[in-house]
């Protein structure tokens, strides 16, 4: 006599209940118990016969299958993309729902491609802190400018320089400006200049003759 | 002995639910929480049955039970299957229960003793007799009637049923055992054991379905 698929689907439930399935024959089995009640009725009823068998009472909770819903109810929402399957919804439909949803998730969702974006960032962020405190180890500096020959008479280097005076203090020296104060020197003390330049107010002859 | 107990008969059926008990947590881990699902429905009687004998306080069942899953759960890529999988939930019911009755500072005057013979490595001390405070008379009764059911329907069975289930739950044996023991094909062990549950359980379930909206 030939079974129908109903009797076949159970014997399917109770070969995994003895642990006796592999492979597809498992997959379709756990897919069939998660999906349908009534396969999930019968895996909750068969391994019920088992305990009573073997220990000669019966542990019943009135509320199994209902703590069970509750249960992977409070995964899904600690778990996103959990799949409760007592929802009537399979892993497709589940994960269909989710990318519907992507649009509209916001910054603050456990979302797994923010916390992508904000790992990004902050690792731009601690990189871009880095370099820059590299650039300051590489303090003091001392940059050389080399100026095209010619210019003016009797400056051996013509070239603009970066000298550290101090830690925190870097001096410009303007070869240019170094000549032009040594050749007037003798005429007067003070600022060579006959009026007030903001950006020259530190050049000074006693400054070029250190 | 204790049914909790993970030495217990209920959990020493044989390696084949072990196995199987293992593919459904590699499942899980990767991904298909319907196997964890199939998981809870298989031990969480148990689960419950062991925090009623550990905390007072009925209401917190569920909720120890609930986080005992969750814990479980998060911990679930951990399990090794060097140990069966209820033995490695047992500890972490224990764990849970303990750690919320220090959280709630509650008396545990019942759950002393299980956690100290639990701690001493003696997890069978528990005799059946003993009342627990988690049991109502309905559900003592209801726990009773279903056993009886189970028994009675089991003896109603042809005598091959009931030999395969016999030799499949009581004595462990694996269908292939059970195939050379019987002297038949391993497809007729597998259906014998279907039927033989089948005809238990339609005389179970509607007690089952009764019981629904009682407290455990």
């Amino acid at each position: 006599m030939m079974k129908s698929d109903v009797e076949s689907d159970k014997e399917l439930v109770s070969a995994l209940v003895d642990g006796q399935l592999r492979g597809e024959a498992f997959s379709r089995a756990v897919a069939q118990v998660v999906e349908e009640q009534e396969a999930r009725l019968n895996w909750h009823a068969y391994h019920l016969v088992g305990e009573v068998l073997r220990s000669g009472e019966a542990i019943v909770g009135a509320h199994e299958l209902a703590f069970s819903k509750r249960l992977m109810s409070r995964l899904q929402q600690e778990v996103p993309g959990l799949v409760v399957a007592d929802l009537g919804v399979t892993q497709t439909a589940v994960k269909r729902g989710f990318a519907g949803q992507a649009a509209v998730l916001a910054a603050n969702d456990a979302s797994f491609r923010w916390k992508i974006l904000a790992g990004v960032a902050c690792t731009v962020a601690v990189g871009l802190i880095v370099w820059q405190a590299a650039l300051d180890q590489r303090s003091p500096i001392q940059l050389v400018q080399t100026l095209p020959p010619g210019g003016m008479g009797g400056v051996a280097s013509q070239s603009t320089q970066l000298v550290e005076t101090n830690r925190s203090q870097v001096m410009i020296r303007d070869p240019h400006l170094d000549a032009l104060l040594a050749a007037h020197q003798q005429s007067g003390s003070g600022s060579a200049l006959s009026m007030s330049a903001g950006f020259l107010r530190n050049a000074a002859f006693e400054g070029a003759a250190q | 002995m204790n049914p909790e107990s993970p030495d217990s008969p209920l959990t020493s059926l044989s390696a084949s639910t072990d196995a199987s008990d293992v593919m459904l947590v590699e499942r899980a881990v990767a991904g298909d929480q319907g196997a964890f699902e199939l998981l809870v429905i298989k031990y969480q009687r148990r689960i419950q049955r062991l925090i009623g004998r550990m905390v007072r306080d009925v209401d917190l069942i569920e909720d120890i039970a609930q986080e005992t899953f969750i814990r479980a759960y998060r911990a679930l890529h951990q399990f090794r299957g060097e140990a069966q999988f209820y033995t490695w939930l047992y500890r972490i019911a224990v764990n849970t229960a303990k750690k919320f009755l220090l959280e709630l500072k509650r008396d545990p005057t019942v759950s002393e003793n299980a956690l100290k013979s639990d701690d001493a490595g003696d997890e069978t001390f528990w005799s059946g007799s003993e009342p627990t405070t988690d049991e109502t008379p309905e559900s003592v009764l209801a726990a009773k009637e279903i056993a009886l059911a189970v028994n009675r329907a089991l003896d109603e069975l042809p005598e091959d049923l009931r030999q395969a289930l016999t030799l499949r739950e009581i004595e462990g044996l694996s269908y292939e055992e059970i195939s050379e023991v019987m002297d038949c094909p391993i497809g007729t062990v597998r259906s014998r054991i279907f039927r033989a549950r089948e005809a238990i359980s339609v005389k179970v379930k509607p007690m089952l379905e009764s019981q629904s909206g009682k407290r455990w």
